[in-house]
């Protein structure tokens, strides 16, 4: 098979937590170019519409689905519904994530839950309901989105993420005698939303480039490449591991 | 007149959370052996009683503490009973947890993140004043070579999440002078691992998972446990210490 073609989804049906923005939208997108039809789960319904009439002109099809990745509850029939809907499933991309106020400390139960609902609890709940049908399609491949917050320790932001990293690894051996792979990319800092808020405050964006041998951020297409790669036969040989895409984040300054 | 030994932690004040059974026990009779102050937390105190009336023998001053880690506000009630009993706080812990193999539940999820990194978050919080106040104060977070071996149910990736934290929280705190450490045992012999630990599909390969070849021991813990909350280990911190036979150098 000619190179270019391993990377090629031609088909795949795919379905995407956190669509509706940032590294998600860009996720759904590329993999669309690539050949796949798409389910595009998050809360914000108008958004998901606008991004389904986005990806329906390359021909692919583009199923919304209204989902808060909060109720952990309602994940399992929401990806049984999407499989039904694209006629079966072979891609699943954990996106969705939420940052956490609090930092190292916890202020309110309730919201520390909600973090790890979220950056968490769905990564798992998702992947437990999403197996039975990648496996019935001979295979298949879970892209859960980390962060490099979680390979420095940054708080319990970070904590979360790094648990994405380990449960990455443990659903890789688990899940092999399925044919499913199962791989983590680590981000740095990219231009989304949810990075609004350190892009806002100059002292510690100027510590993160200073961080960052590239000095800048990401966009989020980057990230997209990295998951279209890691989705597509020419990763058939990675499994369990985590990539990191960050500009070169070292535990020294840059000169 | 000889230095004083910086192995021993004569008259610190320590809170061991899960101390009435397998690692947190041993770890509180080597913290008793070396001369420190305990208060010992557990679901339960029957078994703590045991421990503590043993431990009292070393004629170590203990008391003990029934908190049930799974509840919101019970972590940080613990925090500031015991340091009121022993009048402060050096060393902290965070050693109880729920291994969970009852399968990825919703249940089985929430109580497990309670309980293996809630509730040491909290204690870690609501400890911190009287941290500040210590001469030599340090945070130990009980891990697991789970972390790095991941597994479906989320022990592993909670575990991951408590040693992530250690070591951004011994950054954090570094300028305050407190160490925070996480220990990752591999498989030890308690109640906890009991169900395999002696069974034929385990013992049947050991060698071919542990560098060793043989599970651990509880004092095989406890002593790095003393060994970090000494003054011995005054340069350590942010590092999580495997001690786990050499299960995943494996190649």
């Amino acid at each position: 098979m000619p190179v270019l073609e391993r990377f090629r989804l031609h088909g795949r049906r795919a379905f995407v937590t956190g669509a509706s923005r940032g590294i998600g939208r860009a996720v759904g997108l590329a993999l669309a170019e690539a050949g796949a039809d798409v389910a595009l789960a998050a809360r914000d319904e108008a958004r998901l519409t606008e991004l389904a009439a986005e990806i329906e002109p390359l021909g692919r099809r583009a199923h919304v689905v209204p989902l808060d990745l909060a109720k952990l509850e309602s994940i399992e029939p929401a990806i049984h519904a999407a499989a039904n809907a694209l006629g079966g499933l072979d891609l699943l991309v954990n996106n969705a994530g939420v940052t956490y106020r609090a930092g190292f400390g916890i202020e309110d139960p309730a919201e520390f839950d909600r973090m790890f609902d979220i950056n968490l609890g769905a990564v798992l709940f998702a992947c437990q309901a999403a197996r039975p049908h990648l496996a019935a399609g001979g295979g298949g491949v879970i892209v859960n989105i980390g962060s490099i917050a979680g390979t420095k320790g940054t708080g319990l932001y970070g904590a979360s993420k790094e648990a994405v990293h380990a449960l990455t690894r443990g659903f890789s051996r688990e899940y092999a005698n399925d044919g499913i792979r199962v791989v983590a990319l680590a981000p740095g800092q990219v231009y989304t939303d949810m990075g609004a808020r350190v892009r806002a405050n100059p002292d510690e964006m100027n510590t993160l480039l200073h961080h960052t041998a590239q000095g800048r951020v990401a966009d989020p297409a980057e990230i997209a490449a990295a998951v279209v790669y890691l989705a597509s036969p020419a990763a058939d040989f990675v499994t369990g591991t985590t990539i990191a895409i960050d500009g070169g984040r070292d535990f020294f300054a840059r000169r | 007149m000889t230095a004083p030994d910086p192995f021993r932690l004569d008259g610190r004040r320590a809170l061991i959370t899960g101390a009435s059974r397998g690692i947190g026990r041993a770890i509180a009779e080597s913290y008793a052996q070396a001369g420190a102050r305990l208060a010992l937390a557990a679901r339960t105190t029957a078994n703590l009683e045991q421990v503590a009336s043993e431990v009292r023998d070393h004629g170590a001053e203990v008391h003990t503490f029934s908190a049930d880690l799974t509840d919101a506000q019970a972590p940080t009630h613990l925090v500031e009973d015991a340091a009121e009993a022993l009048g402060g706080l050096d060393i902290v812990v965070n050693n109880a947890g729920d291994g969970g193999h009852d399968g990825l539940t919703l249940d089985a999820y929430r109580r497990l993140l309670h309980v293996n990194l809630r509730a040491p978050v909290l204690i870690i919080q609501a400890a911190r004043i009287y941290l500040l106040e210590s001469n030599a104060p340090v945070v130990i977070n009980v891990s697991s070579v789970s972390a790095k071996l991941g597994g479906a149910e989320p022990y592993g990736p909670l575990k991951a999440a408590l040693s992530s934290y250690t070591v951004g929280l011994a950054r954090e705190w570094g300028k305050d002078g407190i160490r925070v450490v996480a220990i990752a045992p591999g498989v030890i012999e308690t109640d906890m691992t009991a169900s395999y630990t002696n069974a034929d599909w385990w013992t049947g390969n050991l060698s071919e998972r542990v560098s060793l070849g043989r599970n651990g021991q509880v004092e095989e813990i406890a002593g790095v446990a003393r060994f970090l909350a000494s003054d011995a280990a005054a340069y350590i911190t942010g590092a999580v210490i495997s001690v786990d036979g050499g299960w995943v150098h494996q190649f």
